[in-house]
């Protein structure tokens, strides 16, 4: 593909970071990414807290890859979720308090965040542990980096501010309509729309 | 045979991935109510301090419970004061627009004022609901009459108790004048039982 040879490890980072990316690629975890994605600072909490539990569940899932019963398979990937994700929960409730009750249930939702699973079912299940932590590392940030530019658009047009400073200005009302849920589609499907325009560029430029 | 042995390994997996992620849970659990007991002790310890009693690291188990009774509600704790001055402080939470809202009341009961207001924690919509976190919409419930409740309104009509609402967040003001007058009534209803 490019003219530097990559290592695998660091092909598949940015396999699933930019081409296979998440939001805008395979269109997952778009719940969370509608829900949390009212300012800067939710997100990336939100985004730090779904690329760490990524990151520890499939490492932990690629070590036991031989020894998970395939037919149970689902459900180990169920049990280790699980268990980080509401460790990253009590670890949110107790140090970031304002942000754990705003993000409200979305953390404990990160369980059936189809961006986990998948990782685990189409990456972690047959890969070795260090390959799966570069694909999960490059997962997450990819749907990190996602939430956060949907949420610095929303929040510049929504309140004028970016992390709660006022940038715009006084004089700047605030965009209601993307605030709310139905402004977050909009948002989002321009954002799909131009990730996919620049993308496309890319790949052609890289065949030619 | 085989399936049978088959079977068997699965079971003893599933038992042990289980038990392992439940003592792990079990364990992330003690930590996190460790965490949540120094906090409220953090919080008592804040509420002696603006009832002005003294009290060191030592006495203030003692200090605390001479000091203060405590009433709980399905979703609000009183903290009264027993010393001379009758205060009391409330966190109570309510329903915003979008969010649970989390407020810290001081109330002076003889002079029927609030002394402070202060929101603990809330999701409502950055730059509309949200505003009730900022400065000026706190203080104006500082030293408020409330002996008529509270009311949060877009045009006085010069009657205690009023204070302005938040242009574009109708709702969350609303709500925060909701949740400050069954607050209120709680108060007094429950100093005066005593």
């Amino acid at each position: 593909m490019g003219k530097i040879a990559k290592s695998k490890g660091v092909s598949y980072f940015i396999e699933s970071l930019w081409y296979n990316n998440a939001t805008f690629s395979m269109v997952l975890g778009i719940c969370s990414a509608l829900a949390v994605t009212t300012n800067l600072l939710n997100a990336m909490v939100m985004g730090i807290s779904v690329t760490v539990v990524l990151l520890i569940s499939s490492t932990v899932i690629s070590l036991l890859r031989s020894i998970i019963p395939e037919r149970v398979r689902i459900i180990t990937f169920m049990l280790i979720i699980s268990t980080f994700v509401i460790m990253v929960d009590f670890i949110l409730k107790i140090y970031l308090p304002p942000v754990s009750k705003a993000l409200g249930p979305y953390v404990g939702l990160i369980i059936t965040n189809c961006i986990l699973m998948g990782r685990a079912e189409a990456f972690a299940i047959k890969q070795p542990p260090y390959y799966s932590f570069m694909d999960s590392l490059g997962s997450g940030l990819g749907y990190t980096l996602s939430i956060m530019v949907l949420a610095a658009v929303r929040e510049l047009l929504g309140a004028g501010s970016l992390f709660g400073f006022q940038v715009l200005g006084e004089s700047w009302e605030g965009w209601g309509l993307v605030m709310i849920p139905s402004g977050a589609f909009f948002v989002l499907g321009f954002y799909i729309m131009f990730a996919n325009m620049i993308q496309r560029r890319f790949i052609n430029r890289e065949t030619k | 045979m085989k399936s049978m042995k088959e079977e068997i390994r699965m079971s003893i997996f599933l038992l042990v991935m289980t038990t392992i992620c439940t003592l792990l849970l079990a364990w992330g659990n003690s930590l996190y109510q460790k965490a949540l007991a120094e906090k409220e002790k953090e919080l008592r310890m804040e509420i002696l301090r603006t009832f002005e009693v003294p009290f060191t690291e030592d006495t203030f188990f003692s200090a605390f419970n001479d000091a203060v009774e405590i009433e709980k509600d399905k979703r609000t704790t009183y903290y009264f004061s027993l010393g001379e001055s009758k205060q009391a402080a409330v966190i109570t939470t309510g329903s915003g627009l979008w969010s649970e809202i989390e407020i810290f009341l001081l109330v002076d009961i003889e002079n029927e004022t609030i002394q402070e207001l202060q929101v603990l924690s809330h999701g409502e919509t950055p730059g509309l609901g949200g505003r009730i976190e900022e400065a000026w919409f706190l203080d104006q419930f500082v030293d408020l009459d409330i002996s008529e409740g509270v009311r949060v309104v877009s045009e006085r009509a010069d009657i205690p108790g009023e204070v302005d609402a938040i242009s574009g967040a109708t709702r969350t003001s609303d709500a925060v004048m909701l949740m400050l007058n069954k607050a209120l009534d709680g108060v007094m209803s429950k100093n005066q039982k005593e």
